[in-house]
Order: C-alpha cells, then sequence, then structure tokens
C-alpha cells in the first residue's frame, strides 16, 4: 500500500461551525406567562417591556462561543480545544452567561459573587472618566456600591447591556475560509516540497554514485593514479600499451613474415624429404644390383649348360633377358637415387613447420590483443569523460534542485507563517470575543456615560445657539459663537462597536488643554481677560474684520455686555471643565474667592427656587421649605463641588443623572 | 370625548392579555410580540382622544390581525360612550329647548356610529 500523502497526513480540522442549535422550546410560552403575570399584577406597561425584551437566544450565544477552538477530533467531529482555548472558552460561557442572566432577569438575579463583580466592573468604567474619578475617590465604598446598583438596576443601563451584547451575537462568525485556505496552502507547499526534496535526494544519490565510481579514475597531483584508482590504472596501462603498440605489431609481423618464409622453406623440404622417403637408398639399389647380376650369371651359366634341356635352357633365357631389364632399370634407379640430395627427414620438418605456424599463430594473436587494447583504452577514457560530465551534470542538477528544494521551503516556511498568523489572528478574534463579552458590562457603562456627556454638551450648544438668535447684538452674537466653538478640539475619530467590527464616527471633543488654560486665567486674572482671550482672533461681525484690541476693551468696559455675557462665559467654561475632570475642592474653594464667582454664588442662592426641581428630587418634596434648608445647602454645596456647580448655573444634565444622584445621597446622609 | 388614564389602562391591559395569549398559543414569535410591545409602548400614551385611541388600535390590528378582535370590543364601547354621551346632551338640550341643537348633536353622533360623515 502506497504511503499516506502529506495532504491525507495533514489533518484536515478546520471545518465549518456548527449550525446554531435550535432555540429552547417554550420559551415564548415562558415569556407569556410572566407577560400575564405582570397584567394581573395590574402593569401592562411592566407586561409589554418584558415582552419588548426578547429573551437572549441561547442559540446565539452558543454558536457565538462554540467558535472557539480551531481543531476538532478526527473520529468525534467535537472541538478538541487547546488548553488556551478551552480557558477562552471557559471565560466566554461564564460572561455570555453572567450578561444574558442580568439582562434578561435583573441585577437582583445574580448571586453576591456575579454581583460584585458587575458592580466592579462597572465602577472601574466609572473611575476612568476624568470627570467621574474625582467624585469616585471621594465616595465611600458603601455609597460606590449604591451608585452602581442604581445605575445596575436603571433601564436605560440594562438596556445598554442588550444592546451591547446583541451587537457582539449579531457580528458575523469567524471567516474559517482564512484559516483554511491557508492551511491548504499549506499542505500544498509541504506536497511540493517532499517532491523537491525527493527529486534532491535523487540527484544527490545520483551523484554520489557517479563520485564514487569516479574515485577509480582519481589521480593525485602529479597525475599518478590515487590509490585504489584501478580504472586510472588501467588506462595508464593501456596508454602505454598503446604507445608501443605500432613497434610491437611490427615486431610481431616480422615474425609471422620470418616464420612464414620458414614454413614455406620448410615445405619444400618436407617435400624432398617425403620424395627421399619413396625412393631406396643407392646402398640397397647397388645390393639389389649385385643380386640381379647374380641371377644373370646364374641364367647365363645355365643357358649353357647342356644338360639341361631345351626347355630348361630356354627358361633359362628368358631369365636371363628379364634380370637383364631388371638390371637396366635399377641402374636408372641408382642414377635417380644419386641425384637426389640428402636431408632431414620428413617428421624432423613437419615438427618444425608445426612450431613456425604455432609462432606465427602467436604472433598474429600478439597483434590481435595489441590491436584489440586500442578501443579498451578509448572506451575507458571515454567512460571516465562521460563519468566526469555526468558528475557535473548531476552537480548542476543537484544545484538546481536544490534551489527549487529551498524554494519550496521558503514558500513552506512563508505558508507557514501565513497558516500561523492565520492562527494568529484567530486567536486575537477569538480573544477579542471573549473581551468584547467579558466587558459588556464597561462598554455599556461607557457609553452610558458618553450620552451624558453628549447630551450635556449638546444642550450647552442648543442654549448658545438660541441666545444668538435671542440677540440682535452683533458683538453678542460673535461671543456666542466664539464660545461654541472655543473648547472645540481637533476632530478626530472614535472607534464605536466592537473590536474587528466597529464603525469610525467623527467627532471633536472638548479640548481639556485650552479648556484648563481657560480656567486658570478665569482663577487668576478674572472674567475679563477671560473674554479678552476669547474675542481675541474672532471676527468682528460688524467690520467683518478680526477684532481690534480697542474694539474688545471697548466691549471689556462695557458693563451690559459683560453682565450678560460673563454669567454664560464662565457656565460654558466650567461645563466643559466639568465634563473633561471636574473640580477639586480647592478649585471650588478658589471659585468662592473671587469677587466675581461670589456674585454668582450669591445670586444662585437666593434664587435657589429655580432649582427646586433638582433639589427636591435628591432632598425630598418641600425640602426647600423646610425651616434652614438654605443655610444648610449652601454649606452642603460648598463641600460638595457639584451642588456648587448647579449654583454657578451648570446644566444639571451636564453635571450628569448619575453624579448628581450619587451626591445627592451622600449629602442625604449628612443632611 | 378623550380619553382618560383608566381607559388607557383598560386598552393597554387589553391589549397586553391578548399579546400574552397570541405568545402562548404560539400565533406570534418572541421577535413579533417585541415588536408590537414596542409599538403600544411608543404609541399607546399618544392617543389624545378617543378617535386616536381606535386609531392606534386599527394600525395595530392592521399590522398584527390578532388584534382585531380588541379592535372590535375597543370600537363598540367607543360608539356606546359617544351615543351615551350624545344622549345626555341632546336631553339636555333639550330641557334647554333647543331641539334643533340636540338633533344635530343626535345626527352627529349616528354619522360618527356609522362612519360617514356626509
Amino acid at each position: 500500500m502506497a504511503e499516506p500523502t502529506a495532504a491525507e497526513t495533514i489533518p484536515k480540522v478546520i471545518i465549518r461551525e456548527a449550525q446554531p442549535a435550535t432555540p429552547t422550546a417554550g420559551s415564548a410560552a415562558e415569556l407569556a406567562k410572566k407577560v400575564s403575570a405582570k397584567v394581573d399584577e395590574g402593569s401592562f406597561r411592566e407586561g409589554l417591556e418584558l415582552a419588548k425584551k426578547t429573551p437572549i437566544a441561547e442559540s446565539k450565544i452558543s454558536q457565538k462561543i462554540e467558535q472557539i477552538g480551531i481543531e476538532r477530533d478526527d473520529t468525534t467531529g467535537a472541538k478538541a480545544r487547546t488548553p488556551e482555548e478551552q480557558k477562552r472558552y471557559d471565560a466566554a460561557k461564564i460572561s455570555s452567561e453572567l450578561t444574558s442572566k442580568f439582562i434578561e432577569s435583573g441585577y437582583d438575579s445574580l448571586n453576591d459573587v456575579q454581583k460584585g463583580f458587575v458592580r466592579n466592573k462597572l465602577l472601574t468604567e466609572l473611575r476612568s472618566r476624568p470627570a467621574l474619578a474625582a467624585e469616585m475617590r471621594g465616595m465611600s465604598t458603601a455609597k460606590q456600591i449604591a451608585l452602581a446598583e442604581r445605575l445596575l438596576r436603571d433601564p436605560s443601563y440594562i438596556n445598554k447591556s442588550r444592546e451591547r451584547l446583541e451587537e457582539i451575537l449579531d457580528n458575523p462568525n469567524f471567516d474559517e475560509t482564512i484559516l483554511t485556505n491557508a492551511q491548504y496552502a499549506v499542505e500544498d507547499a509541504q506536497l511540493e516540497l517532499d517532491d523537491k526534496s525527493a527529486a534532491f535526494t535523487d540527484a544527490e544519490t545520483r551523484l554520489a554514485n557517479a563520485k564514487t565510481q569516479l574515485v577509480q579514475y582519481e589521480r593525485d597531483a602529479t597525475g599518478t593514479p590515487a590509490t585504489g584508482a584501478t580504472r586510472a590504472t588501467e588506462i595508464d596501462t593501456l596508454r602505454t600499451t598503446s604507445s608501443t603498440s605500432s613497434v610491437d605489431i611490427a615486431a610481431q609481423n616480422t615474425i609471422i613474415s620470418t616464420k612464414e618464409q620458414d614454413v614455406q622453406r620448410l615445405e619444400r623440404e618436407l617435400v624432398q624429404a617425403r620424395q627421399r622417403e619413396g625412393i631406396r637408398s643407392t646402398r640397397a639399389i647397388n645390393t639389389a644390383i649385385g643380386a640381379v647380376e647374380t641371377k644373370r650369371s646364374d641364367a647365363n651359366t645355365m643357358m649353357g649348360d647342356a644338360t639341361l634341356t631345351p626347355e630348361q635352357r630356354t627358361a633359362a633365357r628368358q631369365d636371363y633377358n628379364r634380370l637383364g631389364n631388371e638390371l637396366t632399370r635399377l641402374e636408372e634407379e641408382k642414377e635417380q637415387a644419386s641425384r637426389i640430395p640428402r636431408g632431414r627427414d620428413v617428421v624432423t620438418i613437419e615438427a618444425e613447420i608445426a612450431t613456425a605456424k604455432t609462432d606465427i599463430n602467436a604472433a598474429r594473436n600478439e597483434i590481435q590483443r595489441i590491436q584489440a587494447d586500442l578501443p579498451k583504452l578509448t572506451d575507458k577514457e571515454k567512460s571516465e569523460k562521460e563519468l566526469r560530465d555526468e558528475v557535473k551534470k548531476l552537480e548542476e542538477e543537484k544545484r538546481e534542485k536544490e534551489l527549487a528544494k529551498k524554494k519550496a521551503e521558503t514558500e513552506l516556511s512563508r505558508r507557514k507563517k501565513t497558516f500561523e498568523d492565520a492562527r494568529a489572528l484567530r486567536t486575537s478574534m477569538e480573544q477579542d470575543l471573549v473581551d468584547n463579552l467579558e466587558n459588556v458590562f464597561e462598554s455599556a457603562t461607557g457609553e452610558w456615560v458618553n450620552d451624558q456627556v453628549k447630551a450635556a454638551t449638546t444642550e450647552m450648544d442648543e442654549q448658545l445657539v438660541k441666545l444668538k438668535e435671542t440677540t440682535n447684538d452683533n458683538n453678542e452674537k460673535a461671543m456666542y459663537d466664539a464660545l461654541r466653538e472655543r473648547w472645540l478640539g481637533a476632530q478626530r475619530t472614535r472607534r464605536k462597536g466592537l473590536i474587528g467590527f466597529r464603525s469610525a464616527e467623527r467627532y471633536r471633543p472638548i479640548d481639556r488643554n485650552v479648556t484648563n488654560a481657560d480656567f486658570a486665567v478665569l482663577i487668576q486674572s478674572g472674567p475679563d481677560q477671560l473674554a479678552r482671550n476669547i474675542l481675541d482672533g474672532r471676527t468682528n461681525p460688524t467690520t467683518n474684520a478680526p477684532y481690534t484690541p480697542d474694539e474688545i476693551n471697548n466691549l471689556i468696559q462695557n458693563k451690559e455686555f459683560m453682565a450678560k455675557m460673563q454669567p454664560e462665559m464662565v457656565k460654558q467654561l466650567l461645563t466643559r471643565k466639568h465634563l473633561t475632570g471636574g473640580f477639586t475642592h480647592e478649585d471650588i474653594f478658589l471659585l468662592e474667592q473671587t469677587t466675581w464667582g461670589k456674585g454668582m454664588i450669591n445670586e444662585a442662592i437666593a434664587n435657589v427656587d429655580k432649582y427646586k426641581g433638582v433639589i427636591e428630587s435628591a432632598f425630598g418634596a418641600g425640602a426647600l421649605n423646610t425651616h434652614g434648608f438654605k443655610d444648610k445647602f449652601v454649606q452642603i454645596a460648598r463641600n460638595n463641588p457639584l451642588w456648587m456647580l448647579l449654583l454657578l448655573g451648570i446644566p444639571v444634565a451636564a453635571i450628569g443623572a448619575l453624579t448628581m444622584q450619587a451626591t445627592a445621597e451622600s449629602i442625604q446622609q449628612q443632611y | 370625548m378623550d380619553p382618560d388614564k383608566a381607559y388607557i389602562e383598560h386598552t393597554g391591559i387589553r391589549l397586553t392579555k391578548k399579546l400574552a395569549e397570541g405568545l402562548e398559543q404560539g400565533v406570534i414569535s418572541e421577535d413579533e410580540a417585541s415588536e408590537i410591545a414596542t409599538y403600544i409602548l411608543d404609541n399607546i400614551d399618544k392617543s389624545d382622544t378617543s378617535a386616536k385611541l381606535l386609531d392606534f388600535i386599527e394600525d395595530l390590528a392592521q399590522k398584527w390581525p390578532i388584534f382585531q378582535g380588541v379592535l372590535v370590543l375597543e370600537q363598540g364601547e367607543v360608539n356606546k360612550q359617544n351615543e351615551d354621551s350624545a344622549l345626555q346632551k341632546a336631553s339636555e338640550l333639550i330641557k334647554q329647548n333647543d331641539v334643533e341643537g340636540a338633533l344635530n348633536v343626535a345626527e352627529q353622533a349616528t354619522n360618527q356610529k356609522t362612519g360617514g360623515n356626509e
């Protein structure tokens, strides 16, 4: 069975989140019961409020937090969270459960630990606000708890919390494709690298093999074959052989030629020897002649022997004649034999011929051997050259494969980095989700306070717009315009909403530096100087040119103008001061010490009835008519900056219902 | 006749009970209930006349038909109140020998009941 590919072995764990669970059955019926109960208690409005607040869908929460974690168990498909992911998941679960319980069932449904947790969240956010921090520092723990609990029971705050939680839940889920694509890209790169690595290893192996073969051809610096370089030695031997081969071949050819001549000579000698072997020797012929002559002499004798019969004598004559012929033939033979030279015998000659032929064959073989070695050298040299070329080619190939492998490694590394970035981004998104869920109370508090500040600044601005509309005096109009713009800081962008899904809101915050600088001028140099500074550089609507110093001085000396402008100018400045950092007791003390400050406070005390609504909401109906209340109130106001701000004309909206109520509580205890 | 607080309260209770009933029977969803509740809370106190209160209930019934029954009931009650009021006013005018005025009041009451203004 084939080895699994990288793609198969890298687990594909990133899969789309499970579909949301179905909503809790019977929750509508449960809500209907609660609504009916409220109607039966006589408050249809409370019943409608309950219906208005749809329960936070558990499925939405579950779907949201179940996203946490990347990998899944290959077998079960369940999330296989790392300890870090589990920690985030647990934190998100606890936070979302707590928040939805708070929103649906209210602060009082929480247990003591949960209550303490949400109070601390809220108070921490309040303390981070400069305008509230000073006041918070002056409050006892019990008062801070009371303050937090009042806000936590406030429907507008609960709605803010609901909005924040729903915003989190309504935000799009994590884009799983980012991580999945990044992981697939890593897998592809890994496969590519595997291929390139295999190709490189193959080239490397082939090069190593070639180099091992090349060792047999290696030589030292002097060209002498290295130890074990058998092929080089063979080549050298062949080269030596090759260089003497022509001489050797010539020598062999000479041998062949000589031997062939020998053979020819010997063969001739052999013919003679063979002839000699076919003819009797002279001695034998002489012996035969002597015998024939003896017989012929006997026949001659018998021919003359009369004792013999005629027949015998005839026969003797015939013998005589025949022996005469025989004698003639023998004489001829003797003549022929006398002409054949004397020599060696056939066997000897044949042995010599055989030896000569063997020598010829040996010489021919030697020539063949020498000639056969010549291509061997060529072949071996060719093999060496081919091997060296192969090594070069393989070295080049190895370099190319190595480069391709390194490129694949770089690509894999880059993709892994991208994947890690995607994981880090995912981790960050998960952490953002957890943070968002954990920060619902801070976020709701922050927005609640921001709404207060926004409402206050809007109210202040609207007051100036109305004042401008009610006057026909150009200088007053110019002053109101100047006051509207005096403390506006550079435009900024505020991020609203959740981390990762925030929208931008352009706004101009209150410029704290200008505010503090103007407050310092107000305390140290008085309202005239502040008015002078405010008008400086502004356009005089009458002349359509910047106010001249003389024009400003004239306005400052104009009692009617200043009597009308000063309270508004001071009120506007003090409001900004309150909204950007609040007042210390020292600030209030300094304010009281100024002539104009005393005047404003005295006038406010004299007309304290106009604050009746606020005072009675804090101290109870009819408080103002209580004997000695005004005197006590002045004393309270001196000791409490926020009530003093009220006396100095700062609107209740600016002071803030939250802070004012908190102050009222603390004052009521003193009262 | 202008609806007094008690009458608005009475109508509110009817509407809320109908809402709870719809929720319980599954005729409306929790999201719809939220929308309806918001609509009622935002508008019921704006009805400073009986006609406006009826207009509000008509709108409500048009948006969510489960309130049709409440609309019919309310229309009946308002008509009855108008008739009673017209009758009382006409009686007073007759006592003052203002027969023509009494007839006008009666005619107006009839027109209101039938919904015609011709």
